[in-house]
């Protein structure tokens, strides 16, 4: 894994988790250059939160890596410089988790986890039933697979033949710390899942994979590797940094690292 | 005809006129849905044996529009699946029709993991949930259309299968309204709620025999939430003692909720008789209402009681 990209949206996820006192930085790290190709190239923002039956639809099931969805959001215009400056103070219609109940551009609340990846599940049965167009991205944790209601959904998504449904398992290894079993693959392909793999933070790796899985008759995962923390190596891995909130200091120096200031 | 197929029948005729009707089965009356399934096999899924995910499964189909009535053993709907049931739909403010079978000891052979007497509060606990204990199909069948037309929120509908009575039809029925069954002029008054329905008529039955002087007012309940607590208060003006009689855990129930909201006047009383903790045996579902004191002997002897003719 190469070069970080993406590192004026890092900055500003590390500023706003210092400036509110919330967020998991090396978690939004892991997930955000996966998040900002979807909008930038597979996910049609011009009808995100509108009721067109043909809109793509992106569930973020890790619902803690919410920073990285918010400042992707404001990159794109779908929210405004204000919107996500108000993150995590009251009122505001953005913290720690995504709430659908505050803004029309979030698809799903989620937080624990486990529920999104069912309800991507649903809404691309929905889609089937109306024969109504657009995809559904949803993006799991690899710890999140732990869950039993991802292989239920995942079973029932197989046997139900969702081609228009696309998981993209953040495979950043926090599984592995706990659950030694590397074989998040071969367990989709044996639920019946079109499986794909891609360097999590390489552009082209992870364009490549969302194109190839439009032609897909059945689901898609994308299983994507990861760093968590990637561009700022004191925050990496799966030690103290998961939910820790920087001090002045702690931003300055995460702030070098990325080349901000 | 069992409330089951009640609840297929009318679920046909909804369907018929709403194309965004979805049915999800948790491998459970699949017999019953076989006309539906044939009409509209692509709102029709039995989804297998995963309660939860067929709950988040039923929360992304109504983010796209879709009214899922979704449907399996009571405490695997509710119980098992209670985070989806709170987060898919009363976080996210998503709307879905529950319908479980299953009442408190319906399944009274197959022990403790198929009864059922918590689900009823834990629903009514999630903002905006309806919640239903039908005893009669001219119950569900209103009740269920009255949903369809006011829809919105979870609402859930505790299906049992015993002591299935047939609910006079002409009663009108509306959504939190209790319904007065019997005028008693006495200071007493039992309250029903669900299926309690029929053993409460028994021992008012064989009262009429043993005490013909007991003047119990009955008051049934098909509406757990919402309530009018003023009709309530209406119907049960004049009475200074309420036996609330219900097949749920006794603090979680009906009797606590209006012993805390009722506020009746001066020395009245509300006083409950439901289940306490849980209930390990096995028995037949006679054998565990009496257990429990809700089978209609025991409420015969506890209005006798009240009464001061024991």
């Amino acid at each position: 894994m190469g070069k970080t990209n993406n590192l004026e949206l890092r900055a500003e996820i590390a500023k706003l988790v210092h400036a509110s006192g919330e967020g998991h930085i090396p978690s939004c790290f892991s997930i955000l250059d996966i998040v900002e190709r979807l909008y930038a190239q597979h996910i049609n923002r011009y009808l995100v939160g509108s009721s067109n039956p043909d809109r793509d639809f992106f569930i973020l099931s890790k619902g803690h890596g919410a920073l990285a969805l918010y400042v992707v959001l404001k990159k794109f215009g779908l929210i405004s410089s204000a919107e996500l400056s108000s993150y995590g103070q009251a009122g505001s219609a953005f913290a720690g988790h995504p709430d659908r109940t505050k803004h029309d551009v979030i698809e799903a609340s989620t937080g624990s986890l486990g529920h999104g990846f069912p309800m991507a599940v649903g809404v691309a049965l929905g889609k089937q039933i109306k024969r109504s167009g657009g995809r559904v991205f949803t993006l799991v944790g690899d710890g999140e697979t732990h869950e039993g209601t991802i292989w239920e959904a995942a079973h029932f998504a197989a046997n139900h033949s969702l081609g228009n449904l696309v998981a993209i398992v953040d495979r950043n290894e926090s599984a592995l710390q706990l659950l030694k079993r590397d074989d998040t693959e071969s367990k989709f392909k044996a639920f019946g899942w079109n499986v794909l793999s891609a360097d999590g933070h390489s552009k082209k790796e992870i364009d490549a994979a969302l194109s190839s899985s439009v032609a897909s008759e059945i689901p898609t995962v994308i299983v994507a590797k990861t760093i968590k923390g990637k561009g700022v190596p004191f925050l990496q891995g799966h030690g103290q940094w998961h939910h820790k909130i920087p001090t002045d200091i702690d931003l300055q120096a995460i702030l070098r690292e990325l080349g901000s200031s | 005809m069992s409330l089951r197929g009640t609840f297929a029948e009318v679920s046909l005729e909804l369907a018929k006129s709403d194309p965004s009707i979805v049915v999800l089965v948790g491998d459970i009356s699949h017999g019953l849905f076989t006309e539906f399934r044939a009409k509209f096999p692509d709102r029709y899924f039995n989804v297998g044996i995963m309660e939860p995910a067929m709950a988040s499964i039923a929360a992304g189909l109504a983010m796209v529009g879709f009214k899922p009535i979704v449907h399996t053993i009571a405490p695997f709907l509710v119980e098992r699946s209670f985070e989806q049931l709170k987060l898919d739909f009363g976080y996210q403010n998503l709307s879905a029709m529950f319908v479980s079978v299953g009442g408190a000891f319906d399944y009274s052979n197959l022990g403790c993991t198929h009864h059922s007497y918590l689900d009823i509060p834990m629903v009514a606990s999630i903002e905006g949930s309806r919640v239903f204990s039908p005893v009669s199909a001219h119950e569900l069948r209103a009740l269920m259309r009255q949903v369809m037309d006011t829809w919105g929120g979870i609402s859930y509908f505790k299906l049992t299968e015993n002591g299935v009575m047939t609910y006079p039809s002409s009663t009108p029925l509306e959504i939190g309204e209790p319904v007065l069954v019997r005028l008693g002029i006495g200071r007493i008054a039992i309250v029903s709620l669900g299926p309690t329905l029929v053993q409460v008529q028994d021992a008012l039955s064989r009262l009429e025999i043993s005490y013909p002087e007991n003047g119990v007012r009955h008051v049934h309940v098909h509406s757990f939430e919402p309530i009018n607590l003023e009709s309530c208060r209406n119907l049960l003006q004049n009475t200074d003692r309420v036996i609330v009689v219900e097949q749920l855990n006794s603090l979680q129930g009906l009797g606590s909720k209006l012993a805390i909201s009722l506020g009746l006047p001066g020395n009245a009383r509300i006083e409950g008789i439901g289940i306490n903790g849980f209930v390990r045996d096995y028995g037949s579902y006679q054998d565990l209402l009496t257990s429990t004191g809700l089978s209609e002997d025991c409420l015969e002897l506890a209005l006798l009681k009240a009464l001061g003719q024991e």
